[in-house]
């Protein structure tokens, strides 16, 4: 079996004020092209820095993080990421952001948004700016961004935190069916539980401080997942039972409050 | 992951789809929010009247005092023999061109010093230093150095514009949200891109700013500098007006310097209006 994704002994020790901080330790991870992974556990464990390596945004980490087999040097076209915060250029129109990260010549450029304006629904608003759009639909065109160089892999950092339960719920119905549809590699960061259960087949635990993994669930529930239903609150059950272990106050399913960390303040400004 | 198109989600996803904000145009609505405003105009119609009131009534010596009509007499005649063109020519060229080499250099410095640590190390104290300089306090200096010239007064206008667009290109470029030049980095945009695409918009606000505001400050300078000694211009006509005693031609040079002010205000908002258009959507939606 081909794998899309590993992890080796993966750890990251960032320098701060207050001295040197443990944030991954010791990490072994494999995932298979077209597989829905999910990375849970409470805020610091280290969701946001493995991702952020996998996406090649961080690259000074221990231990070996592959794509397709090779080393990730920095982000590559083959790998998308959400992030938390939609962040769109909001001096941009939702097309001309979703065509952000394309290349080649302009026809096929725009024929590309177009196609993604209707796979996120949002067809009707080619030209609108993200000053205009509500929370949900910014993040919908944060994704259809991601997805526009047509990644293998998409990598989301708690892409639907911010959202209210309804709205919530929807995208990761449309996150499902992009998956499906596409047979794109998803590793999902979230705090979210129900989120985990309903989308993902693996669920990875993460212990906090310094980020280890804790235990892997695989979820085997067929898609559409009933949310109501016994077996779904089996696995939530279970989930929730790993960070009652782990000491920690079990994440709930409302938006969460803290902010995760995404700067990295070791770098320098970019000037 | 194929590049196809897939059929559109099931309806529960589009609940948000397009909604009330399709059927108002971005357009109709910013053009609806540009219908003329009387109301700026009332205070100074307001001011006109009292003046001819008192003009009128003779409240103030007439010569102290000239009434609309004189001031409005000045106007005409200066018109009519060229020199409120020569004079307002010349005044605009010594002030588009102070400015633009003020602006440009500001631009110019700002970025430098926004974009490299280094360069700020280099360069930011002393920029810091000379700006608490009051520039109109170098007229002197550089009457001494460049004489009674067009280049003196050219300098102290482009000293004036500088300082404002550097602070506030170095400033708008500092201020850039990291976060956003990271998605630059994902999309595996190089320097020039991501100054491109990212810094330049994110900063322009802020750099538009310090250019209005240098483009006041280098109105203010330029009558100062003309006051100071010069054959044409707005500056020369008060001057003129104050050495014979003609408050009506002193009021009328200054009428017109508020109105060519009021108008290059306009300008640069409109051009504002139109490079910051995604912000008054913003403030609009
Ligand atoms: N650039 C950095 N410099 C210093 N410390 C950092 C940096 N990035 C992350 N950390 C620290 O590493 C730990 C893990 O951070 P990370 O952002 O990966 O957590 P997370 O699991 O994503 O948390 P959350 O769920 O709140 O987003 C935290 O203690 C954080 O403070
Ligand atoms: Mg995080």
């Amino acid at each position: 079996m081909s794998i899309a994704l590993s992890l080796r002994g993966y750890g990251r020790t960032f320098t701060t004020p207050a001295g040197a901080l443990r944030a991954v330790d010791g990490v072994d991870l494999d995932i298979a092209p077209g597989e829905f992974t999910a990375l849970v556990g409470p805020s610091g464990c280290g969701k946001s820095t493995i991702l952020r390596a996998v996406a090649g945004l961080d690259t000074r980490g221990e231990g070996e993080v592959c794509a397709g087999g090779d080393p990730i040097t920095g982000p590559h076209a083959s790998r998308g990421l959400v992030f938390q915060e939609h962040r769109l250029f909001p001096w941009q129109s939702v097309a001309k952001n979703i065509g952000a990260g394309l290349r080649g010549d302009r026809a096929a450029r725009e024929r590309r948004v177009a196609e993604l304006l209707e796979l996120v629904g949002l067809e009707g608003f080619a030209d609108a700016y993200p000053g205009q759009l509500s929370g949900g639909m910014a993040q919908r065109v944060a994704i259809a961004r991601a997805l526009a160089p047509a990644p293998d892999v998409l990598l989301l950092d708690e892409p639907f935190g911010a959202l209210d339960a309804f709205t919530r719920i929807r995208l990761q119905d449309a996150l499902h069916d992009i998956w499906a549809a596409h047979h794109v590699t998803a590793l999902l960061v979230t705090h979210d539980i129900d989120e985990a259960v309903a989308l993902a087949q693996r669920v990875v635990v993460l212990d906090p401080r310094p980020g280890r993994v804790r235990r892997v669930h695989e979820i085997d529930l067929p898609y559409p997942r009933d949310r109501a239903s016994a077996r779904f609150a089996e696995h939530r059950a279970a989930l929730l039972g790993d960070f009652a272990l782990s000491g920690h106050s079990p994440p709930t399913d409302s938006p969460h409050t803290d902010s995760p960390h995404t700067d990295p303040s070791e770098e320098k400004h970019h000037a | 992951m194929s590049t196809g198109t897939r059929t559109a989600p099931p309806d529960t996803h589009h609940a948000e789809t397009p909604s009330a904000l399709e059927k108002v145009p971005a357009r109709t609505r910013r053009r609806g929010a540009r219908r003329p405003d009387p109301l700026p105009w009332l205070l100074p119609l307001g001011v006109l009247a009292v003046w001819q009131l008192a003009s009128w009534n003779t409240w103030m010596d007439p010569l102290l005092l000239p009434s609309p009509g004189a001031v409005a007499r000045v106007l005409w005649d200066s018109a009519g023999d060229g020199t409120l063109v020569t004079d307002l020519s010349a005044s605009i060229e010594r002030w588009a061109s102070g400015f633009l080499i003020g602006a440009s250099l500001g631009l110019l410095l700002g970025s430098l010093v926004g974009l490299s640590v280094l360069s700020e190390r280099l360069l930011d104290t002393s920029v810091q230093m000379l700006r608490t300089v009051p520039v109109s306090g170098l007229s002197p200096l550089l009457i001494v150095w460049l004489g009674l010239d067009e280049a003196p007064k050219v300098v102290l206008v482009a000293v004036g514009s500088f300082f404002p667009v550097y602070i506030n290109t170095f400033g708008g470029i500092r201020n850039v949200d990291r976060k956003l030049v990271e998605v630059g980095q994902v999309f595996q945009w190089n320097r020039p891109t991501v100054l491109r695409r990212i810094v330049l918009p994110a900063a322009l606000p802020e750099i538009l700013n310090g250019i209005r505001y240098a483009l006041g400050v280098a109105w203010v300078l330029l009558v100062l500098a003309e006051l100071l000694g010069a054959t044409s211009g707005l500056g020369f006509m008060l001057n003129q007006g104050r050495e014979l005693s003609r408050v009506d031609v002193v009021i009328a040079a200054l009428l017109v310097f508020a109105v060519a002010g009021k108008a290059v205000d306009l300008l640069v908002r409109a051009a504002e209006r139109r490079l910051l258009r995604w912000r008054d959507l913003h403030a609009g939606a």
